[in-house]
């Protein structure tokens, strides 16, 4: 016991030292903490936060292949007090043509919602994001009309998304450009 | 040569017997360690008036004074955490009783757990509540 407290302080030291983690650490932040030291993530994406606040996370996902490739799409990853017992919250701050991200920025990912369980990482969160722009499904779809395309025809449904990217009309709606 | 032992001291270690790698799946801490919602191993545990948590449940006394000595809450399926971690997800209306790892209903594997999971969530462990969904509709 004595060896666990005394591993406890170097590690709260540690931290410190770091800048890591606030003086007082709740469970979420503790965990949260664990999750980012632990990322391992390809180019294609990148997280950031500011140093006293891991609780709101920025990430950014550029899609090197897929309908989205060359697109730089900005996310919001906000977490609450719950967390590992409540999934993260998901925006994307991007008004984007996708059939499982509505133009409000809400994301429809499984492991966000019905299928979040307390074992799910951070990195599995956002490997699961960046799946989306690889693979976007046309089941259970938050953008209706990208979903109906996408099923319908896939080839129109690739020069929609190519155009709502570099900033353009679809079906009426205007889309970010998300090329900068 | 004649040694007289005018007095000593004993040291011990311990650890829990858990198979895997030996953290916690939901808060990621190691077993021997409290889980994040316990600061310290002792008299600050949230749950139940008639147990003390020492480190998470290492020890806990029944209202009658009667010590059980048990894990972490090892599943039938083999999977392990803190109990303090795995009740407050069982808790929760996603987990659907399900252990978080494989998706099965999480069973304590064992018996004696049962007792004091039950006496802890206030209700039946999920074992038995699985066999009366079983029972009550059919799959």
């Amino acid at each position: 016991m004595l060896k666990i407290r005394q591993l406890q302080k170097e590690k709260q030291k540690n931290q410190e030292g770091s800048g890591h983690v606030v003086n007082k650490a709740s469970p979420a932040e503790i965990r949260i903490g664990k999750d980012l030291e632990e990322l391992v993530l390809p180019p294609t994406i990148k997280v950031e936060h500011s140093p006293n606040d891991i609780k709101n996370l920025k990430i950014t996902i550029r899609p090197d292949e897929g309908y989205y490739s060359g697109g730089v799409f900005k996310f919001e990853c906000s977490i609450n007090e719950n967390y590992p017992m409540e999934a993260p919250k998901m925006k994307c701050l991007n008004k984007i043509y996708h059939p499982n991200i509505d133009v409000e920025g809400n994301v429809c990912l499984n492991i966000l919602r019905e299928d979040w369980t307390p074992v799910i990482s951070l990195q599995t969160v956002f490997f699961g994001l960046q799946f989306l722009f690889l693979e976007p499904n046309e089941t259970d779809p938050l953008n209706k009309e990208a979903a109906i395309e996408l099923n319908k025809d896939r080839k129109k449904f690739a020069r929609n998304v190519m155009v709502s990217m570099r900033g353009g009309y679809v079906n009426g709606e205007y889309y970010d450009n998300v090329y900068s | 040569m004649k040694v007289t032992i005018q007095n000593w001291h004993s040291i011990f270690a311990w650890h829990w017997d858990v198979p895997g790698d030996e953290v916690c799946g939901i808060c990621r801490v190691a077993f021997d360690g409290t889980c994040p919602v316990c600061k310290f191993p002792g008299d600050q545990c949230p749950i139940g008036k008639f147990f003390d948590c020492l480190f998470c449940f290492v020890i806990l006394r029944s209202h009658v004074g009667h010590v059980l000595t048990f894990c972490p809450a090892i599943g039938s399926c083999h999977h392990s955490f803190h109990m303090h971690c795995i009740l407050k997800w069982l808790d929760t209306d996603t987990s659907k009783g399900l252990c978080p790892m494989c998706r099965q209903i999480f069973t304590l594997e064992n018996s004696n757990n049962k007792e004091v999971f039950e006496a802890l969530s206030g209700r039946p462990s999920p074992l038995e509540e699985g066999i009366l969904e079983q029972e009550g509709t059919p799959v």
